[in-house]
């Protein structure tokens, strides 16, 4: 069999000097019938034309010939001699004697009939044999020289050739390999027709046969193509765009099996899904549950009407205020102030309590409703680091730590790279040696945005020390208060003696407190778009510097420059996006959902910021659809958890084997999470470390909610139980087999089961 | 955009991305386009990360001027000294040379850009002087 392949493969070579002649009958019938039931036709055509003419030339009478083989020798013949007229004529003969013929002689014969109208003149006729091929089966255009054909036309097209379906479909199959000339090709034609957007095409279907028009929405309108033209303004209208052309392409073809959209169809809506999804995640990532704070009003009820009864004696007695911070609030002090003082300054104290109480307890601290446990769920804890490591992860910048979380691994890439290039183990190591003091430095930047700048500061307010002991927040933390809680005795006449109920003080004291986070949200955006942005382009300037002072050759020296030039782009862009996370949530809707698009936007959150697409993942849950308004809370259960995933499985992205299985058992709903992780990793005591954290999250310790590092646990137990109120949590970690690590998480779906069939798909 | 403002260009237009800066070109009364040669295919936003970055951008709208006759005079302006081909990458300075020969009309040449020096700056002035005499 070899031996005729071979042999196969070699006389079909068009440059083959040596005749068939050398083959005998039955290695020629062999080789035929190898030909037939392996190879495209064309070269099956070539072949047998091969055959054909030898055959003729050595035949020592015409009539030994096979009648088929000579007809079409002699149409060749008479198109190669310019005579197309007596060519055609021949032509419609033998189609008329032999209508039944194989695949391979009847690309001839098309083949045929295209020469000689073109040698005819007749272009309309070649273009019509051309379209009539195509529409029933691509091969049969397979040896038509379309380009030489349209570059023939160019010069000489009449304008209603130049502007009809059969021509934009033989340009787009003379340029199918290059976007560009699809792009142009597809848009000669729109504006032949005056369309201004592609789905525009619609209003001229009846222009178009079928299977031409299925052809054009699904192989030319492709976004690719899509995109060169200035159709869409965005990458989501792009989707829309090609989104709808399936669509209505689907609604023409339906029940044809040939023209099956489904699966892309399919794919682009997931995207859409995506896209809005994380647009809903990202665009304002602060929040604060001001309904929940107003529900704790009963904290402060007894006090504020004690506080009113206090003012309505104190203005009895036309007593002045004396300003808290002249006063002594040690409890032990001896009082030596007149009556009416002591009850002046009680009044102030009593409201001074009520005023930190709210600000401090609920808006700034609460682990479960203040701005501090937002910012360590949806910045600090992961995303921030994931985001900010970024732009270095598609040139292989940046590296990470290894499985003692203290060394940094050498950059294989890199090494990789330079090994393949000659380069010395010294020169490598100085180079990986730059990478890692980048990453150092990098995730030294995040390390201070997380602890020192992305922090809630109070303590630098006089006398107040003894009322806060227990908020210290961060003396550089950006998020700074000191100035809302200093002047007491302002706040007192602002807020206290205006309010009419203890609900009426809390709103007003919430108006004013989102006012002011809104000018620290302003602060850090600041902070970040220019002094967290010159920090990280000083390091990437370091790192090129670096890597310059190795003295490699300038072929790698450049390409490394190419790398820092695009990363330095993505950095300017993912600054961008960062400030977009430092704004209070909008109040837009985010319409219902399937659960499995929370699964999709924060895989794709985790894919896009590090390298190695974290792709090895099965996903299996229950098709249920979920209400729009649980999306973010869940979204960040889900990050939290697939961040701890990577993060504790002490392997790189693309080694990490994960499966995601859902299940619904009555009303309870269970995902579990199974990954490999590092051989070296000691799985045993992981377990250990977790189930105590599960165990101290469940008896309600709260205090790691606004914490980094093992707090993830309590985090999720926060969200699903406060923020979305449910009541049956479970949190379960195991081992299986060996080094695989499985995390569990179960909740009631009740009132989160969304009834309503207008999905956000 | 400074030292184009500081080289007394009477208004700048700013254009992020392929598709901006071809509903730009559609325009003709530009007097000259500094046009990078790398570019996303749309503005990118926090929402948006603009589709897929198009290498050789820059060629592309310079074959758009030529096939909507609106030439209007270029000068490439990139960072990057190599672009990926099919088998190896292919120079800046190859580039270069394919640039001038496809758009003679309106190419006027191309300028390294590095942040740390400014050698960028006078090659850029020197073009911009000869349009202005010219």
């Amino acid at each position: 069999m070899l031996y005729i392949e071979t042999l196969a493969n070699l006389y079909s070579r068009v440059d083959n000097p040596f005749p068939l002649t050398h083959l005998s009958k039955d290695d020629s019938i062999a080789a035929l019938e190898f030909f037939s039931e392996r190879r495209p036709h064309s070269i099956t055509a070539d072949f047998l034309l091969r055959i054909q003419r030898e055959s003729i030339l050595q035949a020592p009478k015409i009539e030994q010939v096979d009648p088929i083989q000579w007809k079409l020798a002699s149409i060749e013949e008479a198109i190669s001699r310019r005579e197309a007229d007596l060519a055609i004529s021949l032509l419609e003969d033998f189609t008329k004697c032999h209508v039944q013929l194989p695949d391979c002689l009847r690309t001839h014969v098309i083949s045929l009939y295209f020469d000689a109208y073109r040698e005819q003149g007749d272009h309309k006729s070649a273009l019509r044999t051309f379209i009539n091929a195509f529409k029933e089966a691509d091969y049969l255009t397979s040896r038509l020289r379309v380009a030489d054909f349209l570059q023939e036309l160019s010069n000489s097209l009449p304008a209603d050739v130049a502007s009809s379906p059969d021509f934009l479909v033989a340009r787009c199959v003379a340029c199918s390999e290059t976007v560009q000339d699809l792009y142009i090709a597809l848009d000669d034609f729109l504006f032949a027709h005056d369309l201004s957007k592609p789905r525009d095409i619609f209003n001229i279907r009846d222009q178009f046969d079928t299977r031409i028009f299925a052809f054009v929405i699904s192989q030319v309108m492709r976004r690719d193509v899509l995109s060169r033209g200035g159709y869409c303004a965005s990458s989501r209208e792009l989707d829309e765009e090609r989104l709808f052309l399936l669509n209505s392409l689907g609604k023409i073809t339906s029940g044809k099996t040939e023209f099956d959209f489904a699966s892309e169809i399919s794919t682009l809506n997931k995207e859409l899904l995506v896209y809005a999804a994380n647009r809903h995640v990202n665009a304002g990532r602060i929040s604060i549950n001001a309904e929940m704070i107003r529900d704790s009003a009963e904290l402060i009820r007894a006090s504020f009407i004690r506080y009113q009864a206090l003012l309505e004696a104190e203005s009895e007695r036309n007593i002045t205020l004396i300003p808290l911070s002249d006063l002594s609030l040690n409890e032990n002090e001896s009082p030596t102030e007149t009556s009416h003082e002591l009850r002046t300054k009680e009044s102030l104290q009593v409201f001074a309590e009520m005023y930190f109480t709210i600000l401090l307890d609920l808006c700034l601290f609460s682990e479960v409703c203040g701005l501090d446990a937002t910012l360590s769920a949806r910045i600090r804890h992961g995303s921030l680091n994931n985001m900010i490591r970024s732009p270095f992860e598609d040139g292989w910048l940046i590296t990470r730590k290894s499985s003692n979380k203290k060394d940094y691994l050498p950059s294989k890439h890199w090494n990789d790279y330079l090994l393949e290039h000659s380069v010395i183990e010294e020169a490598r190591d100085r180079v990986s040696a730059a990478i890692i003091r980048f990453t150092e430095r990098l995730d030294a930047i995040v390390v201070h945005l997380q602890k020192r700048i992305i922090q809630i500061q109070v303590s630098n307010i006089d006398g107040f020390d003894i009322l806060i002991p227990q908020y210290t927040g961060n003396p550089d933390g950006i998020f700074n208060y000191t100035e809302l809680l200093f002047d007491t005795k302002k706040n007192e006449e602002f807020f206290g003696r205006a309010a009419s109920s203890a609900e009426d003080l809390i709103d007003r004291i919430l108006e004013c407190f989102f006012t002011y986070t809104e000018d620290r949200l302003e602060d850090i955006r600041r902070f970040i778009a220019n002094t967290t942005h010159d920090q990280i382009r000083e390091c990437v300037d370091d790192l090129l510097e670096d890597v310059r002072a190795v003295g490699l050759p300038n072929r790698i020296n450049f390409k490394f420059q190419d790398e820092i030039q695009k990363s330095k782009i993505s950095l300017q862009n993912m600054i961008q996006s960062l400030c977009e996370w430092f704004k209070f949530k909008g109040i837009s809707e985010f319409k219902d959902f399937p659960i499995n698009v929370v699964f999709d936007s924060v895989l794709k959150a985790i894919n896009d910021s590090s390298n190695g697409l974290l792709s090895a993942y099965c996903l299996e849950v229950p098709n249920i659809i979920l209400k729009g308004d649980s999306f973010h809370a869940l979204y960040d259960v889900f990050f939290t958890l697939l961040y701890n995933v990577v993060e504790h499985s002490d392997l790189s992205s693309s080694e990490i084997d994960l499966t995601i299985r859902g299940s619904m058992n009555e009303d309870i709903l269970t995902f579990t999470l199974e990954n490999n992780v590092n051989p070296e990793k000691d799985l045993n005591q992981s377990l250990e470390t977790a189930r105590s954290l599960i165990e101290k999250s469940a008896a309600g310790e709260a205090s790691r909610i606004t914490k980094e590092g093992k707090s993830g646990f309590f985090k999720i137990r926060k969200i699903l139980e406060r923020d979305l109120r449910r009541t049956q949590v479970t949190q379960n970690v195991n081992t299986i087999h060996t080094q695989r690590f499985s995390v569990s998480l179960g909740f009631e779906t009740h009132g989160l089961i969304s009834l309503n069939e207008n999905t956000i798909n | 955009m400074d030292f184009l403002t500081i080289s007394e260009c009477s208004s700048v237009d700013l254009r992020r991305s392929y598709h901006s800066g071809l509903s730009a070109i559609r325009n003709p009364a530009y007097d000259l386009c500094i046009l990078d040669m790398s570019l996303p295919t749309y503005d990118v936003t926090p929402e948006d990360a603009g589709y897929e970055t198009l290498s050789y951008a820059g060629d592309l709208l310079l074959g758009e001027m030529k096939r909507r006759k609106t030439e209007i005079p270029t000068i490439v302006l990139t960072q990057f000294t190599t672009f990926p081909e099919k088998l190896e990458e292919k120079p800046l300075i190859q580039l270069a040379a394919e640039l001038e020969e496809k758009y003679k009309n309106n190419y006027l040449g191309c300028v390294f850009y590095a942040d740390e020096e400014t050698s960028w700056q006078s090659d850029m002035e020197t073009i911009i002087k000869e349009i202005r005499h010219a």
